[in-house]
């Protein structure tokens, strides 16, 4: 097997592949911090970056191969949050009924995020998760900044709710 | 944003977030191989792709090209390229494996690099027929005449994206090497179980639905061999997925925890009655799990073990007992390493044999080590470890050993000796969490969705 006359297509896909393996672990990160669910977080990495390779001829600038990898990860994992949102939520958010079981701060924190909805979810995700600005949020998720904020805004709001829902809840099953 | 809430939700996320698994990238790297283009693939384009992939990936792509022969290779540079990705292989069975020499030796257990004299053979590993269709992460169970039947699982799409879920079901034929689509599930579904009943038939129970949904379904249906299809029976009070199936002395089925929607992980436990074509409530587990194991203890109660916690935040080390004559469950002893989605196998002996797997602290990593539990003291004890970390599957081999599977590699372990020795396979097997192992009557069928092989002890 030898490398001769090697396409320029062949080298744009060949850095898009590069790009899309080394942006992988930045991948993963995003959609734990969505998922809250390893296992979940693998499957959506690996469905986004099938995706991204399947669709990889419309990509036209290498350059913003990161972007529009994270982009299509955060789509991924919104659709899945969307579709976990589905179920009733009242049997997803019941605190443990063990009286003696005291549920720690990270456990209630995720359960009162699993009360917002999905577009909240992500956008405190890479807010406080991964620490993004207003615009690069914009960026991976394809809203306008303004909607952004607001989203941010509400969501926090939202999250109070839910952080006071809880601790009327864990009241009641002790 | 200094206020409390979004101080918290900083401290939740540093908390959860964690770097990928190492299985992560091979996954990836190995799926993109088999994605096919939009447009007719370059073969220049895949061999650069392989060169710079390196050795390993060479190996791999010729390995598997042993198996399955490509028209040429201009049409065809990437084994399962097709639009359907989906190799058409005849069954082949052939007594030595196709081994370019460029492949790497398969590396030996550190443990034990030598097999002890009387060692028994280590078997060999060859291709057999590919799934048609591709299913990845089927659920697979062996029938009473030793046939597989393989259900459900996520099915590659038109783009090749191994997303939908399936409702299809095939039977894997030890004797021909043969894949045969047999009658389709009424649901489709992933992540769900399948548990060979006394009288024959199966029990196929929850899962991911299919629609554009990722609910879990509450679903139950049962497969008749004699037939060939699939019957609904009693739905579950709660849908639930990644959950353990245990079949009990007295013929009824433990559905014990799984992923309940959201991020939460069950507690709850049902039994189904194939007598009545029902499920119970059977109470509630200590400790909500998901991608645990239960395991039929030869006094006929039930080791659940491990697994992520309620809120998918961390693995579990905590392990629990359920018993079938009191309907309770009580606390025993902890692993040594909390771990998720990992193999667990009954010894002949009663002990109960635990590796691989997954853990979380302080990162995502996989897991090498191997565990022991003896339900006369209620304790787990080191058992050494196995030189491919990661998710494993396990299977007996009838002979008082066990294999365990993982990405690129087979070990066995061999309770006279309490040794794992490597097999040396000259396959490469896929990295991947779902891959399958089960008996037939006379070998074991490897496959997660791609060219299935077979490993004759």
């Amino acid at each position: 097997m030898t490398i001769v006359g090697i396409e320029r297509a062949d080298s744009a896909e060949e850095a898009i592949r590069e790009l899309l393996l080394a942006g992988l672990g930045n991948a993963y990160r995003i959609a734990t911090c969505i998922l809250r669910d390893p296992v979940a977080a693998e499957d959506a990495v690996q469905e986004a970056a099938l995706r991204a390779w399947a669709g990889r001829r419309e990509l036209q600038d290498a350059s913003r191969a990161e972007a529009w990898f994270a982009r299509i990860v955060v789509n991924v994992c919104r659709a899945e949050l969307g579709r976990r949102s589905k179920r009733p939520r009242s049997v997803d958010i019941e605190p443990s009924g063990d009286p003696d079981h005291s549920t720690d701060d990270r456990d209630e924190v995720a359960r009162a995020l699993a009360r917002l909805r999905a577009d909240e979810q992500v956008v405190l995700a890479l807010r406080f998760g991964r620490d993004l600005t207003v615009p690069q949020i914009a960026a991976q998720t394809g809203l306008r900044e303004g909607t952004v904020k607001s989203r941010l805004h509400n969501a926090q709001e939202h999250l109070r709710a839910a952080f006071a829902a809880e601790r009327r809840a864990e009241e009641v099953s002790r | 944003m200094n206020d409390p809430v979004s101080d918290r939700l900083r401290s939740y996320y540093v908390s959860i977030q964690r770097d990928p698994p190492p299985r992560l990238e091979r996954s990836v790297i190995r799926a993109m191989e088999t994605t096919p283009q939009k447009r007719g693939p370059s073969f220049t384009s895949v061999a650069f792709a392989l060169i710079v992939a390196g050795a390993v990936l060479i190996a791999l792509v010729v390995a598997v090209r042993g198996l399955v022969p490509s028209p040429s290779p201009s049409a065809s540079p990437v084994v399962g390229s097709s639009a359907s990705a989906i190799p058409t292989v005849a069954p082949t069975p052939s007594p030595t494996p196709t081994v370019p020499a460029t492949l790497p030796p398969t590396p030996l257990m550190s443990a034990t690099p030598e097999p002890p004299p009387t060692a028994r053979p280590m078997g060999t590993l060859q291709g057999t027929g590919a799934m048609n269709p591709a299913l990845s992460g089927p659920a697979a169970v062996r029938l009473s005449d030793g046939r597989v039947l393989l259900t459900g699982g996520r099915q590659k799409n038109a783009g090749g994206i191994t997303m939908l879920r399936s409702q299809a079901a095939e039977i894997y034929s030890a004797g021909p090497g043969t894949f045969t689509p047999t009658g389709s599930m009424n649901d489709a579904r992933a992540g769900h179980t399948a548990t060979l009943l006394n009288d024959g038939r199966v029990l196929v129970v929850g899962g991911i639905d299919a629609s554009d949904g990722y609910d879990n379904l509450a679903t139950a249906e049962l497969y008749d061999p004699g037939t060939g299809k699939f019957t609904r029976t009693g739905s579950l009070a709660q849908g639930r997925a990644r959950h353990t199936a245990t079949l009990l002395d007295d013929g009824r089925v433990l559905i014990a925890g799984g992923y309940g929607g959201g991020t939460l992980s069950l507690k709850s436990v049902e039994i189904y009655d194939p007598a009545t074509g029902k499920f119970a409530a059977a109470g509630s587990m200590m400790v909500a799990r998901r991608d645990a194991t239960a395991t039929l203890l030869s006094d006929g109660r039930v080791l659940i073990a491990g697994g992520l916690d309620e809120n998918a935040t961390a693995a579990l080390a905590a392990a629990e007992i359920y018993d079938p004559a009191t309907g309770k469950f009580t606390a025993t002893g902890s692993m040594a390493t909390a771990r998720y989605a990992f193999a667990a196998q009954g010894l002949e002996d009663g002990r109960v044999l635990i590796a691989g797997g997954t853990s979380t602290a302080p990162s995502s990593a996989a897991v090498s080590t191997a565990e022991l539990y003896d339900p006369d003291t209620g304790k787990f004890s080191p058992a050494g470890s196995l030189s491919a970390a990661g998710a494993f599957t396990a299977v007996w081999l009838k002979d008082t050993r066990i294999l365990f599977v993982s990405g690129g590699a087979l070990a066995i372990y061999d309770p006279s000796t309490g040794a794992f020795t490597n097999v040396p396979t000259g396959i490469h097997i896929p990295e991947v969490q779902y891959q399958t192992a089960t008996w037939t009557d006379s070998n074991v069928l490897l496959t997660e969705g791609g060219p299935a092989q077979v490993y004759g002890p």
